[in-house]
């Protein structure tokens, strides 16, 4: 169907459908954005974090966080939330700017069912639930179910480089993950419970002990899911007024995430004088899968997966596979590697976000018209000259961090980030897109930047190295794009001060 | 012959064909039909466990019996091959 001979109001209607996906999948990050992770929401990418940890006494080290399977309800039982053994989960670092992965961190799980039975009469049935009573430590006896994973670092290609065994306190290779927040009846402190599951571990090569952490978090994306499905039913005038960025509410709030969360020394991911890394997560499947249409008895036992790992979630900057690919390439981003990012660089080139934008708040002619969007290209490939770009880097989407960019405390974080420190001639150059802190509004900053805030910013002069084209005159908003918010503060959000940073999930009882 | 009397004359028909070679892709489960088998050579690799699945794939059925996996107790794979390719 060709654009050009459809009338004025069915287009209107289209587009108007198309921003609907669109602008509901982009204000959550990344939960359920390509048409066949909705089908294995167990290997469903929803966020990542990489930034230097602001705890007090961890500023030389490197956080690293990936979340999946979004979207849990805190009383999903009986079986609630684990990982899915027969998938590979992993974290790529690149330290030479050459979009390859030169470490990677690969989880496997493991979930065990005892088969914990009842004397039932002169039978033993086995009960259904995962827990046969109250739990409050590590390999709770009451567990019906419990859950272990394997942590291996790989240096060189992820299939073909050399993969080493991550060692916990007395050598082993296997460590424990907390079950879900079943409710204060089953685990009264979850909050003491879960952090005996931090694990403090040795990676091989690296001269600092590491830690590592695997569990359910509440997840710490805050968004108005129901506004923005509705056609982005916001007044204009809401969504530009700085003053209410906390006027909706996040209707993430009573939902749960799965962390897998690493914390290392930075001497052990730089490479050479390089202090950019690149960071990315990836989740795999395997090829082959036969179901079992008699299964035995067991957990899982249906699925049989054979065959090599591929790759079905990817995820890097936040946001964009969701409102940066088009439809149509979704599932072939989320099974690529940023090696081979030149095949998606039309849509950042040439996003259509803008013009999405200008359709469906009414606002005609607001989308900037410096084409081809290099500030985005900056923003999203390659890094910003003088902040998170490393030298000879090769375009490629994935997030930034500037390792000897010291990290800033919690309270005097700048929401916005690297823009917000320009607007506010401020000292927190630590943020998105120099990385990515759990504090940092993703959303309302790429808002922004989408908008033309970035050629605001860059101004007459090239300040900011984005290019000439990329200047005030081309931004039709004006001053008006940087006031650019989803009305949902990020910022509120409550974290932890510490490794693994994510607050406690959201129980099954109050 | 009545009709319960046809019915198991055909029962034991069919029972018998089931038995009647000595085909390794046929197996009996404890409380249903016969029903054929992963073939010992799909589980001879990651590779042919790969191809065999392909196979499955190009020939849906809306009708057929699935595959019995008795024999599938540890499926190949492989941390270090590549994907097979799909047309």
């Amino acid at each position: 169907m060709s654009l050009l001979f459809v009338r004025p109001a069915r287009l209107r209607a289209t587009v108007l459908a198309a921003l609907a996906v669109a602008t509901g999948a982009a204000l959550a990050s990344s939960h359920r954005e390509a048409p066949f992770i909705t089908t294995v929401p167990k290997v469903d990418a929803a966020d990542f974090y990489l930034f230097m940890s602001y705890e007090p006494g961890r500023t030389d080290y490197v956080t690293l966080i990936a979340n999946y399977l979004p979207l849990q309800d805190a009383y999903g039982g009986p079986n609630y939330f684990s990982l899915d053994p027969n998938a590979l989960y992993e974290i790529h670092v690149d330290n030479n700017g050459d979009a390859k992965e030169d470490l990677t961190f690969q989880f496997r799980f493991k979930n065990t069912l005892k088969g914990t039975a009842l004397p039932i009469g002169d039978k033993n049935v086995a009960i259904p639930l995962i827990q046969a009573g109250t739990v409050a430590d590590v390999k709770a006896a009451a567990l019906n179910l419990t859950e272990s994973f394997t942590v291996d670092v790989v240096r060189g290609d992820r299939r073909s480089g050399t993969r080493q065994a991550v060692t916990g306190a007395s050598g082993g290779t296997s460590f424990d993950k907390p079950v879900d927040n079943i409710g204060r009846k089953t685990i009264a402190d979850y909050p003491a419970y879960a952090a005996k599951h931090i694990h403090t571990v040795t990676v091989p090569g690296c001269a600092q002990p590491a830690k590592v952490f695997v569990g359910q978090r509440k997840d710490p994306f805050a968004v108005n899911l129901g506004t923005i499905f509705d056609l982005v039913n916001a007044p204009v005038s809401t969504i530009t007024d700085p003053t209410l960025i906390g006027a909706a509410p996040n209707t993430l709030e009573g939902k749960n995430v799965t962390t897998l969360a690493l914390e290392v020394h930075k001497s052990c991911l730089v490479a050479g004088n390089e202090p950019v890394i690149g960071g990315w997560t990836s989740a795999s499947l395997r090829q082959a899968r036969l179901l079992d249409p008699l299964p035995k008895a067991g957990h899982q036992s249906n699925d049989k997966a054979g065959g090599a790992w591929v790759q079905v979630s990817r995820l890097g900057m936040p946001l964009v596979n969701e409102v940066v690919i088009g439809l149509p390439d979704k599932d072939r981003f989320n099974s690529s590697r940023p090696k081979d990012d030149a095949q998606f660089a039309t849509y950042v080139t040439h996003p259509t976000l803008p013009a999405l934008l200008s359709t469906v708040l009414n606002l005609p002619g607001s989308a900037p018209t410096n084409l081809p969007r290099n500030d985005l290209v900056t923003t999203f490939l390659t890094g910003i000259k003088g902040v998170n770009q490393p030298a000879g880097v090769v375009p490629s989407e994935m997030l930034r961090l500037n390792t000897s960019i010291a990290a800033v405390p919690f309270a005097q974080q700048n929401r916005l980030g690297v823009v917000g420190n320009l607007l506010a001639k401020g000292g927190d150059n630590a943020g998105f897109p120099n990385g990515r802190r759990p504090k940092d509004d993703v959303v309302d900053i790429a808002l922004v930047a989408v908008m033309g805030g970035l050629c605001i910013a860059n101004g007459d002069t090239d300040a900011l190295g984005f290019g000439a084209a990329c200047r005030p005159s081309a931004v039709p908003l004006g001053m008006t794009s940087l006031k650019l918010h989803d009305a949902v503060d990020q910022a509120v959000v409550p974290l932890l001060a510490g490794f693994p940073y994510l607050n406690t999930p959201n129980g099954g009882t109050p | 012959m009545n009709y319960k009397q046809w019915a198991m004359v055909a029962l034991a028909a069919g029972l018998s064909g089931c038995f009647g070679g000595d085909d390794d892709d046929h197996s009996l489960p404890p409380d249903g039909p016969a029903t054929a088998s992963v073939p010992d050579s799909a589980l001879a690799s990651p590779a042919a466990y790969t191809a065999f699945t392909q196979t499955l794939v190009a020939q849906p059925s809306e009708t057929g019996e699935p595959l019995s996996a008795d024999k599938v107790t540890v499926p190949p794979g492989s941390e270090t091959d590549e994907p097979a390719a799909v047309n």
